[in-house]
């Protein structure tokens, strides 16, 4: 789990809880090693942040949204391949959280319940940019194929080139094998957890996981 | 678990799945066959190359905008409506202050604490119009730390010392509940 240590004097105006415990973890030098695991202890769980954010903590929620806004917007933008959709879903997908946290009732359940919200966004945002027929997807007429198979951020970042065809290769899957795919081999998250995401049997997951990889491999034989 | 056609494997021509091989290639395994198959010689090349490819995506270089985080919370902060208010008496008269900040206030103090985090937090006034308060509060303890009841003792002292020294409310009743415990392996 990635967890980002939150800056002091969060705008919430509370006291951040973060920079407080790790003073008083008594240890000077944990403060110099932002990723070693001592550091991300010294960060309260998710089940604490919901329990504090439900109770109007905002600083709470803050730390909540730095956790897992970067993985978030991750899946939105490989799932979706666009920057600016990618940055709606994933604040859509926190402001939703924050008007709904009453209603998870797991609350330390926060973590896969973002990965639902934001792969079912995705996939509902993906069937309308679809037609009907799937087939006639790139002759669809507003909708040109995308021949670079590089978005301008890539491109901007000077991506590695096994990542251009990878990247690629995901767009030929259909959606929710590219979502299958992208929430357990990127995202690490169980079979089971992505079952619920799609409302499918932990059996159909495996397949669409065998069906995404085979057809990963065999794009990837390019890439020399 | 081997593949099959029924579970969506992919078969090679030489009857092998892509999918057994992967799992081969995880445990480092091979057999006389596939070292000197043709298709399973590319079949793992292939992986190969997508368990590179992969390795790179999961340091994904594509990251949220700077400003995404403050967009989301001014979205919050523009919802959020603290409604809740303590009565605080003070030197020039009756006022107010958010049950929001006190419990702020209170769970900073928790926090300080080593191996404590806070959790939920209830301030109800017990008179009309205070000073006196009752405190609820829940924890989640380090269980590889000092003694909880010790720990627990500390915390009900600090809630008071915070809510008379920072605030000007007196706590007539302090109910801390350990709610969870953690350890240093949970993170």
């Amino acid at each position: 789990m990635e967890v980002e240590v939150q800056a002091p004097g969060g705008p919430a105006g509370a006291p951040t809880h973060a920079g407080h415990a790790r003073s008083v973890t008594g240890n000077a030098t944990q403060e110099d090693r932002p990723a070693a695991p001592d550091a991300t202890a010294a960060l309260p769980d998710d089940q604490t942040l919901v329990v504090r954010a439900r109770e109007g903590d905002l600083g709470a929620f803050e730390m909540l949204v730095r956790r897992y806004q970067r993985p978030i917007y991750q899946l939105a933008f490989r799932m979706l391949r666009d920057a600016g959709e990618a940055e709606d879903v994933t604040q859509e997908v926190f402001l939703t959280s924050w008007r709904r946290l009453p209603e998870l009732r797991e609350a330390g359940a926060f973590g896969g319940w973002m990965y639902r919200s934001a792969t079912n966004r995705c996939l509902n945002l993906l069937r309308r940019r679809r037609p009907v027929a799937p087939l006639a997807a790139d002759t669809e007429p507003g909708h040109p194929p995308d021949t670079s198979p590089l978005s301008d951020p890539e491109r901007a970042l000077g991506m590695a080139e096994g990542l251009q065809v990878l990247t690629a290769a995901l767009d030929e899957l259909t959606p929710e094998q590219r979502a299958v795919w992208l929430l357990f081999e990127v995202h690490g998250r169980s079979y089971a957890e992505i079952a619920q995401v799609l409302d499918v049997s932990p059996q159909a997951v495996r397949g669409r996981l065998a069906r995404a990889r085979a057809q990963l491999v065999e794009r990837m034989s390019s890439w020399r | 678990m081997a593949m099959n056609a029924q579970s969506g494997g992919q078969q090679l021509p030489c009857g092998r799945y892509v999918e057994d091989i992967a799992v081969h290639l995880d445990h480092g395994g091979s057999d006389a066959h596939s070292r000197t198959c043709e298709h399973c010689l590319v079949a793992r090349e292939s992986l190969g190359r997508l368990a590179v490819a992969t390795q790179l995506l999961r340091d994904d270089p594509a990251a949220p905008p700077p400003n995404l985080l403050d967009r989301i919370m001014s979205a919050v902060r523009a919802e959020f409506r603290s409604s809740d208010a303590l009565p605080l008496p003070t030197p020039s008269g009756p006022s107010q202050v958010a049950h929001a900040a006190v419990a702020a206030v209170l769970r900073y103090a928790a926090d300080g604490v080593t191996g404590v985090w806070s959790r939920h937090c209830r301030i109800t006034p017990v008179t009309a119009n205070g000073p006196e308060v009752r405190v609820e509060m829940s924890l989640s303890v380090r269980v590889d730390g000092p003694p909880i009841a010790e720990v627990v003792a500390e915390v009900r002292r600090r809630l008071v010392a915070a809510l008379s020294g920072q605030v000007g409310l007196v706590a007539t009743v302090v109910d801390v509940v350990v709610a969870d415990v953690w350890s240093q392996e949970d993170a």
